[in-house]
């Protein structure tokens, strides 16, 4: 993986996958695999964008993916993405996040999954 | 974002809100495009052509993406022989021009891809962050630049 990406898998009451650095054409596969790989376990699922540095179509389309194959698995899936970022204007640029909810924080994303882990 | 992040060739940078002629930021005819390197070059230029910091990070996301679809012709996999970055400041426009022998490429209608993982989202994302689009081909070579307007 090149050094300008980190990713940081965290188990708790869901999985949190940590996105350090930058994400585009050349890390982004990379960052499929991690996610993919969180995807199919079944577990409810936050993709912690904060402190992504910069996200290009490439990460969008991985998310897109990732929405897919999460909604295959039965796993939930929620962004954390600070409303004022770049990142957060970005999916809302592209509507990604009518499709996965986006959070200020970690907390009020893991907070969405386990108050309604059903989605209802 | 902040400043080149590992070499990229940079030659003289132009003053503040002056127009000057084309300086190349990037050029390549047989390796590896450091994107990385490049869009941060385009930010730091921005900003010092007055975009306060959103606006420039969305130029630098315009050029990037433009300098992906130049290298890779929309596959990874593939590189084209021939990528150069070239920007300029003309007549109150941060222009940025991207070159590619790529003579397969098009410019897709305007408008949100159905989907994000069909082709065009680059464009799109470029077409959102700046004012003006334009492909030209000539010489075997394809030329993309891209305009925004500076700020007074």
């Amino acid at each position: 993986m090149p050094d300008t990406l980190e990713v940081i898998v965290e188990e708790n009451a869901v999985t949190i996958v940590h996105v350090r650095g930058e994400v585009d054409i050349l890390t982004a596969p990379a960052l499929r695999t991690r996610l993919a790989e969180a995807a199919r376990r079944g577990r409810d699922l936050v993709v912690d964008l904060s402190e992504a540095e910069f996200f290009d179509a490439s990460g969008l389309r991985v998310l897109d993916q990732i929405a897919a194959l999460a909604s295959e698995h039965g796993t939930r899936l929620a962004l954390v993405a600070p409303g004022r970022s770049s990142i957060r204007r970005l999916l809302d640029i592209v509507r990604l996040d009518e499709r996965i909810p986006a959070w200020d924080s970690v907390a009020a994303a893991t907070a969405f999954l386990m108050e309604d882990p059903r989605g209802n | 974002m902040e400043g080149p992040a590992n070499g990229t060739p940079t030659h003289s940078h132009p003053s503040v809100g002056s127009d000057n002629e084309w300086t190349t930021i990037f050029e390549d005819v047989a390796g590896q495009v450091p994107f990385q390197a490049i869009r941060a070059e385009i930010y730091r230029r921005a900003r010092e052509a007055g975009f306060p910091e959103q606006a420039a990070w969305d130029l630098a996301m315009a050029v990037h993406e433009a300098v992906v679809n130049a290298a890779t012709h929309g596959s990874p996999s593939r590189h084209e022989d021939l990528v150069r970055v070239q920007h300029r400041v003309r007549r109150g426009f941060f222009e940025c021009r991207v070159t590619s022998r790529n003579l397969a490429w098009e410019l897709p209608p305007p408008g949100r891809p159905g989907s994000l993982s069909r082709p065009g989202l680059g464009f799109f994302l470029i077409r959102t962050f700046v004012d003006e689009v334009v492909l030209d081909k000539d010489s075997g070579r394809s030329e993309l630049t891209l305009r925004r307007k500076i700020p007074r």
